[in-house]
C-alpha cells in the first residue's frame, strides 16, 4: 500500500505534469504549478494533520457531514452523469469509482480531444485533480464537452468527499459480494444509493486507499435499498 | 484518501467537532423559512425554457421535499439555441423540439397555461384559463417579448409584419416560416437581415444566422444576396464573423453597420411591398426579410412591476428580484450585469437560484453563486467559434471573471473542435433543462 504522503505527492505531480504538457491558459498553469509547489512544502505537515484528523474525526463524522452535503451538491452533476456503471444511454461517463480513474477512460464515450489527451498523458482523477477541474472546468481544460459553471471551494470539497465515500462503499460492497458468492445463501447485496440519506450509511473514514475495503466497515451493512439512479426516462 | 480535503479550516473544524460530539449534523443552521409550518414548500416557476426547466429539474432531483409547479404556455419547446442551424439544413426543427415529460417524470407539476398576472403581496399567479396558483417562492423565467414599435410599419404580434417579415427570434412557427420563404425565393433574390438594438437575446445570434442563411444560399441559390442592416456600430465576435462572411460566403453577404454619420436603424418597413428603409436613407426591396425587433422582458413581469424599463433588476448573489420579495428572475428577462442573455446564462443562473431556494426552504448547505456562459456560433459546416466567460457576484453586480474568445484565422481542426463542443453543450443543456437525451445530432 502506498503511504498517504506518497499518494499526495504523486497526485499533485500529475497535476503539475499535466499543466506543463497541455495547452492551458498561462494563468491556470501558473496557478497549478504554484499551488503544487506550495503544497509540496506542506506535505509533511499535512501528513501529520491527517494522522490527527483520523484520530479526532472518527467518532464525530465531520467529514461524513461533508460527504452528506456533497451528496446534495452532487445532484447538480446527476442531471447529466450517473453513478451506475451499467447505465445506458448516458450523456456523460458514470462517476462511481471516478476517484483514481484515468481521465477519458470509459470506452464508448465520445470524449473531447483535450480529455483524451489528458488521459493519455497520465491525468488521473485524484481528489486533487478533481478539485482543480471542478473549479472552472472550461478554464482548466479548454475544449471539454462538460459545459458547467464549476463549484465553489467548499462545494468541491463536499462533492469530492461524497465521491470518495461512494467509491469506497462500492468497492466494499463488491468485495462483500465476491466473498458471498462463495456462500450463495447470503442476503441480497446492496448498493449505496445517491437517493438515500447518508445518515443511514456507514460514515466515511479518512484513510488513503479508497478502493480498499475497510476492515472496520466490513461487518456493517447499509440500510439503503437497492436503487439505481433513475435514467429510465431518458431512453 | 482525502488528501486535498484537509485545510487548516477543516482541521479546526474537526477539533471543534470532537469537542462537541453531541452536536447533531445540521443543527447549527437555524432556519425560519417564511412558509406555513407543516406545509411542503411550494416553488412556482413561470416559463419552461433553459432557465425554468433547469430549475424545475434540479429542485426536484435535489430536494424532493419541495413541490415544484411549472407554468408553461406550450406543450412543446423548440429551442431558439441551435435554431439557426435549421436554415443551413444542419438540424431539423424536430431535433430541437422537446416536451416536458422528462420534467414530469421527476415530479414537476406541469400547468400548460399562460400566466397572466402575479400578485406579489398575496403570493399567487393567475392564468389565462382562470387558474390561481399560490406559491411560497416564485421564479419568473419568461424570456423575451418584442418591442414591435421599434420597427415602424411592422405591426403588432401576429400582424402582417410578423408574417411577411418574420423575426424568427422565438423558435418554432416563426423559424419555419422564414425558412419556407427562403426556399420559395428565386435564385438571385435579396434577403435582408435586420438585427436588433442592444440588449437582446443571444448577441451573436443574428450573425450566426447570417452565416447559416448564406450557407443555404451558397449551396442552393448562389446568385442571391444577404444584406445586413444593423442599428449598431459593432457586434459580438465581429472580426470572426466578418472574416467568415468573406472567406466562406464571398459575394453573398453584405454588411451595413451604423456609423457616427449613418444610422442604419430601420426607419420603416412595408410588409406589403417588402420595402425597408433605414434612417440613413438606404432603401432596399427584399425578397425575404428577417426583421428582428428590439426586445424586453416577457410581458408577465409587468403585472407585478418587476421591471425597471425593459428588464428586471436582480440581486447578483441570488437573482432575487429587487422589486418584490420571494420572487426570482432567471434568464433573458433579468438584468444580469455582464452576463449576456443566453440559454447557458439562464441555465447557470437557475443553478444559483436552486441552491439558494434549497438552503432557504429545505435547510440544505448554501454555496456562493458561480456563473458561466459560453456562446458558440457556427460559421460553416462543422466550423464554430466561441466566446465565453466565468462570472461572479461582486459589489452587487455580476461581473466577468475570465473571458475567452476564439481567434481569427483558426485552422479547420480548431473550428471543428469548437463545433463538437457546442454539440456536446446542446446535449448537456437539453439533459439539464428537459431531462431528455438527444441523440448526438
Amino acid at each position: 500500500m502506498q503511504s498517504g504522503t506518497r499518494c499526495f505527492v504523486m497526485a499533485h505531480e500529475k497535476i503539475a505534469e499535466r499543466s506543463q504538457s497541455l495547452s492551458v491558459p498561462d494563468g491556470v498553469r501558473l496557478h497549478c504549478v504554484m499551488r503544487g509547489a506550495l503544497r509540496r512544502a506542506r506535505v509533511l505537515l499535512v501528513a501529520a494533520w491527517v494522522v490527527f484528523a483520523v484520530i479526532l474525526a472518527a467518532p464525530t463524522g465531520s467529514l461524513a457531514q461533508d460527504a452528506r452535503n456533497g451528496q446534495h451538491a452532487f445532484k447538480k452533476c446527476l442531471l447529466c452523469h450517473v453513478l451506475d456503471p451499467a447505465g445506458k444511454d448516458l450523456l456523460a461517463p458514470p462517476l462511481n469509482n471516478i476517484i483514481g480513474r484515468p481521465a477519458g477512460a470509459i470506452r464508448g464515450f465520445e470524449y473531447s480531444e483535450i480529455m483524451k489527451t489528458a488521459g493519455s498523458k497520465g491525468l488521473v482523477w485524484t481528489p486533487d485533480a478533481l478539485f482543480y477541474f471542478l473549479d472552472r472546468p472550461e478554464e482548466f481544460m479548454p475544449g471539454t464537452y462538460m459545459a458547467f459553471p464549476g463549484l465553489e471551494e467548499q462545494e468541491r470539497r463536499d462533492v469530492i468527499a461524497y465521491l470518495e465515500f461512494y467509491s469506497r462503499e462500492t468497492a466494499r460492497l463488491e468485495a462483500q459480494k465476491a466473498a458471498s458468492s462463495a456462500a450463495p445463501s447470503k442476503a441480497t447485496q446492496k448498493q449505496p444509493s445517491a437517493q438515500q440519506p447518508l445518515a443511514q450509511q456507514p460514515q466515511p473514514q479518512k484513510q488513503q486507499a479508497p478502493v480498499r475495503p475497510s476492515t472496520s466497515q466490513a461487518g456493517r451493512t447499509t440500510t439503503a435499498p437497492i436503487q439505481q439512479p433513475n435514467n429510465t426516462n431518458n431512453r | 484518501m482525502t488528501k486535498r480535503l484537509f485545510s487548516r479550516r477543516d482541521f479546526a473544524k474537526l477539533i471543534s467537532a470532537a469537542g462537541a460530539a453531541t452536536l447533531s449534523p445540521g443543527s447549527s443552521r437555524a432556519q425560519a423559512p417564511n412558509i406555513n409550518r407543516g406545509a411542503r414548500p411550494h416553488v412556482v416557476i413561470i416559463g419552461g425554457g433553459a432557465g425554468g426547466g433547469t430549475l424545475a429539474h434540479l429542485l426536484r432531483r435535489g430536494t424532493p421535499e419541495i413541490d415544484v409547479t411549472l407554468i408553461e404556455a406550450q406543450k412543446q419547446y423548440t429551442s431558439c439555441f441551435f435554431s439557426n442551424l435549421y436554415f443551413s439544413g444542419f438540424r431539423t426543427l424536430e431535433s430541437l423540439t422537446h416536451d416536458y415529460g422528462g420534467l414530469e417524470s421527476v415530479g414537476t407539476k406541469m400547468i400548460y397555461d399562460r400566466a397572466t398576472a402575479i400578485d406579489a403581496s398575496k403570493k399567487f399567479v393567475s392564468t389565462q384559463s382562470g387558474g390561481r396558483i399560490s406559491y411560497d417562492r416564485l421564479v419568473v423565467s419568461p424570456g423575451i417579448d418584442f418591442k414591435y414599435e421599434s420597427i415602424p410599419g411592422y405591426g403588432e404580434a401576429g400582424g402582417l409584419g410578423e408574417q411577411a417579415m418574420p423575426h424568427a427570434y422565438k423558435a418554432g412557427a416563426q423559424t419555419k416560416l422564414l425558412m419556407d420563404q427562403l426556399v420559395a425565393m428565386r435564385d438571385g433574390g435579396v434577403v435582408v437581415l435586420a438585427p436588433p438594438q442592444n440588449p437582446y437575446r443571444c448577441p451573436p445570434g443574428p450573425y450566426e444566422r447570417a452565416c447559416m442563411i448564406a450557407n443555404y444560399l451558397k449551396d442552393n441559390k448562389p446568385k442571391s444576396k444577404l444584406i445586413i442592416v444593423d442599428p449598431k456600430r459593432n457586434f459580438s465576435k465581429q472580426q470572426l464573423f466578418m472574416q467568415a462572411f468573406a472567406n466562406y460566403y464571398p459575394g453573398i453577404v453584405e454588411v451595413h453597420l451604423s456609423t457616427e454619420i449613418d444610422d442604419q436603424s430601420i426607419k420603416r418597413v412595408d410588409p406589403k411591398t417588402m420595402e425597408i428603409e433605414t434612417v440613413a436613407g438606404k432603401k432596399i426591396k427584399a425578397d425575404v426579410a428577417n426583421i428582428i425587433p428590439a426586445q424586453r422582458a416577457g410581458t408577465i413581469v409587468r403585472s407585478a412591476m418587476l421591471n425597471e424599463g425593459d428588464w428586471c433588476p436582480i440581486n447578483a448573489e441570488t437573482f432575487g428580484s429587487t422589486k418584490a420579495s420571494d420572487i426570482f428572475i432567471v434568464g433573458d428577462a433579468s438584468i444580469a450585469g455582464e452576463m449576456p442573455k443566453s440559454a447557458f446564462s439562464a441555465n447557470s443562473q437557475a443553478k444559483a437560484v436552486s441552491n439558494f431556494l434549497e438552503a432557504e426552504l429545505a435547510d440544505k448547505p448554501r454555496y456562493p453563486a458561480r456563473y458561466r456562459n459560453t456562446c458558440w456560433s457556427m460559421l460553416g459546416p462543422e466550423a464554430s467559434v466561441k466566446i465565453g466567460a466565468s462570472y461572479a457576484a461582486k459589489d452587487g453586480k455580476v461581473v466577468a471573471v475570465n473571458t475567452f474568445v476564439s481567434k481569427t484565422d483558426e485552422d479547420d481542426r480548431t473550428r471543428e473542435k469548437s463545433f463538437k463542443e457546442s454539440r456536446g453543450w446542446y446535449a448537456g443543456i437539453v439533459a439539464e433543462a428537459f431531462n431528455r437525451r438527444v441523440q448526438n445530432i
